[in-house]
């Protein structure tokens, strides 16, 4: 039963780093490129 | 000090250095896709692993499906890894009989070696079978260094290419850099270390009597081939418990020197393969020279520490030698045959390089001394660093400069051609800021916690630094460890597996979202409004930009343990 739940927990992580890395993108979406000294 | 010892350091250096360009060279064309020495013989192989996984190696990825890719290789080689560690008791290779690993060390010990970390709450001898190290901890070695690689070329690639929606083909690098740089290096160096008399056996342990008619263990396995790539990988996580301070894993002063080698090697060839692949040596070098500086202050600082030897001792005057050599310097925790220069050398090197291989015990080392290993650990692996890691951790360092430099100049930030906008601004913010918040953070939690606190071997503020190591060594993918701190309980095996799983995936998510970002600008010709970003006025700006971000992050925790302890100890106050 622990097994099951520390894989599920690996399972949650990589759910989370997948989802950081859609936030990291909507962040690098062209509307949000602005230079930063004109 | 001696001169011998500082003789011991300039050779290192010399060495380290020379190798530099060539490998730089070589893995440029590895990475290029261009043929090296080594196709006749490994093309073939490549080719065929490609069919069998169903890899179009021409076929190359944005940013977001190169960095799918890479978490959930890695989520897979966890479950993988924590399965094995699990099931060993009934699988083969298992001459000693040693039981499944608990679960919490298990997931522990499988979030380390995947995320490059190798951290170890267990003593591998008396823990893991021959298969658990073999297919286990030396394949991971292998892999996690190889993605590390694979995500520094990323973003190579990123500063490289021009209006380009792909950063490279994920599994191909990793494929590549497996075969063609890791492979063939580990089997020269574990060639090297068993003619020097490293074990590489499947036969159990051996017994020998002692002459006072006792029955002595001897643990021994498949050890060269392990701990070739325990060093080159930067993953340092050692076939036993005493990792390279025991005979067994590092023999001789020949495999001393070979060991350090191993670790500075791939992290400072990086930065020569940078140069090139932005098509500018230089700006290879001044990297270079930003590392070797740091490098230089660190080691210089932690010899002389040490072999200004222990305050307390002195006192006592338990130690007074001679007229010429008034004290012996602090030998506690180290091996005689490595001497007080070879100690030091091992460790700076190994906490740099983020290798984290141990030839002495760093708790013992005094508070000055661990406060060096500390910052070199936090200052995000730049200083050489794992391979991968340490270049892409410079680099983030390297936007961060020239965006305040250009705040300074009132001009758009650039670096190699690239313009630095505001999103590539916030996603290496995100990446720098990983590292501190889960280090700082969880060594909050455990000082205050009643599983925390239970495991201190040490009170007062050495005992804050055994909970600050083993968080930032865990957050910083170092994974040496101060020894002081028992670390093999459900509370520390799931805290640092949480630091080293964000240490590692929260930093690399946004490295590629930079690689992205900067592959798909326009390279803009240099002029004279530009920084020169391959000259002394950068490095040294670049290193001042390293220190005060470091220093200003991590001042307060280090006060609070090493420094803190320094002061104490020079009233002769113990913990």
């Amino acid at each position: 039963m622990l097994d099951l739940i520390l894989v599920a927990l690996v399972a949650v992580a990589f759910v989370l780093a997948v989802g950081y890395a859609r936030f990291c993108n909507r962040v690098l979406s062209p509307a949000a490129d602005r230079d930063i000294v004109k | 000090m001696t001169s011998t010892g500082w003789l011991q350091i300039a050779l290192f250096i010399a060495l380290a250095g020379s190798l530099t360009r060539p490998l730089g060279g070589y893995l440029a064309r590895v990475y290029a896709g261009e043929r090296t020495f080594l196709q006749p013989a490994l093309g073939p192989l490549e080719n065929t692993l490609y069919r069998l996984a169903g890899i179009k190696p021409e076929a190359e990825q944005s940013w977001l499906q190169y960095v799918v890719s890479l978490l959930l290789f890695h989520v897979l080689a966890i479950i993988a890894l924590y399965s094995l560690l699990r099931l060993q008791s009934v699988l083969p290779f298992n001459p000693q009989d040693l039981p499944a690993v608990s679960p919490d060390l298990a997931l522990n010990a499988a979030v380390s070696f995947v995320s490059n970390t190798s951290w170890q709450s267990y003593a591998g001898e008396t823990t893991l079978s021959y298969l658990s190290q073999m297919s286990g901890i030396a394949v991971h070695s292998f892999l996690s260094a190889a993605s590390g690689m694979a995500v520094a070329i990323a973003l190579i690639r990123g500063f490289a290419r021009r209006r380009s929606s792909a950063i490279g083909n994920f599994l191909v690098d990793v494929t590549r850099g497996t075969l063609y740089v890791l492979l063939p290096v580990s089997a020269v160096a574990a060639f090297l270390l068993m003619t020097q008399g490293v074990p590489e056996t499947l036969a159990p342990a051996a017994w020998a009597t002692t002459l006072e008619g006792g029955i002595q263990t001897i643990a021994r396995g498949p050890v060269a081939t392990q701990e070739a790539i325990k060093l080159l990988s930067g993953d340092g996580g050692g076939f036993f418990n005493a990792n390279s301070a025991h005979p067994l894993e590092n023999p001789t002063p020949l495999t001393n020197l070979v060991e350090l080698l191993l670790m500075f090697a791939l992290g400072a060839a990086l930065t020569n393969c940078f140069g090139r692949m932005v098509g500018a040596e230089r700006q290879g070098w001044s990297l270079l020279g930003v590392m070797a500086i740091l490098f230089g202050l660190g080691v210089a600082s932690l010899y002389a520490s040490e072999a200004s030897g222990n305050p307390a001792l002195e006192a006592l005057q338990a130690e007074r030698m001679t007229d010429t050599h008034p004290h012996s310097g602090n030998m506690e925790g180290k091996e005689v045959r490595f001497g007080i220069a070879g100690s030091a050398l091992f460790a700076d090197v190994s906490t740099a390089s983020s290798d984290g291989a141990v030839n002495s015990m760093h708790d013992s080392f005094l508070p000055l001394s661990g406060g060096i290993l500390l910052a070199n650990m936090m200052v995000d692996e730049v200083i050489v660093g794992a391979p991968g890691s340490g270049l892409y951790g410079m680099l983030l360092f390297c936007i961060v400069a020239v965006f305040l430099a250009g705040l300074m100049i009132g001009r758009t930030p650039e670096y190699v051609g690239k313009k630095i906008g505001l999103p590539e601004v916030k996603m290496t913010i995100l990446a720098l800021i990983a590292i501190p918040l889960v280090t700082l953070g969880l060594t909050a939690i455990a000082c205050v916690v009643e599983p925390g606190l239970a495991g201190l071997g040490n009170a007062g503020p050495h005992g804050y630094s055994e909970i600050l190591y083993a968080y930032t060594s865990a957050a910083a993918t170092n994974g040496s460890a101060f020894a002081g701190l028992n670390a093999n309980s459900p509370f520390y095996n799931l805290t640092l597996a949480l630091g080293m799983f964000v240490g590692r995936f929260f930093v690399i998510v946004p490295v590629l979202a930079v690689a992205g970002s900067l592959a798909a600008r326009p390279l803009v010709p240099q002029s004279a409004g530009s920084l020169p970003t391959d000259r002394t006025l950068f490095v040294f700006f670049l290193l001042g930009v390293i220190v005060i971000v470091g220093g200003l992050t991590y001042l307060p925790a280090l006060a609070l343990g090493p420094i803190v302890e320094h002061l104490q100890l020079l009233h002769v106050t113990l913990y």
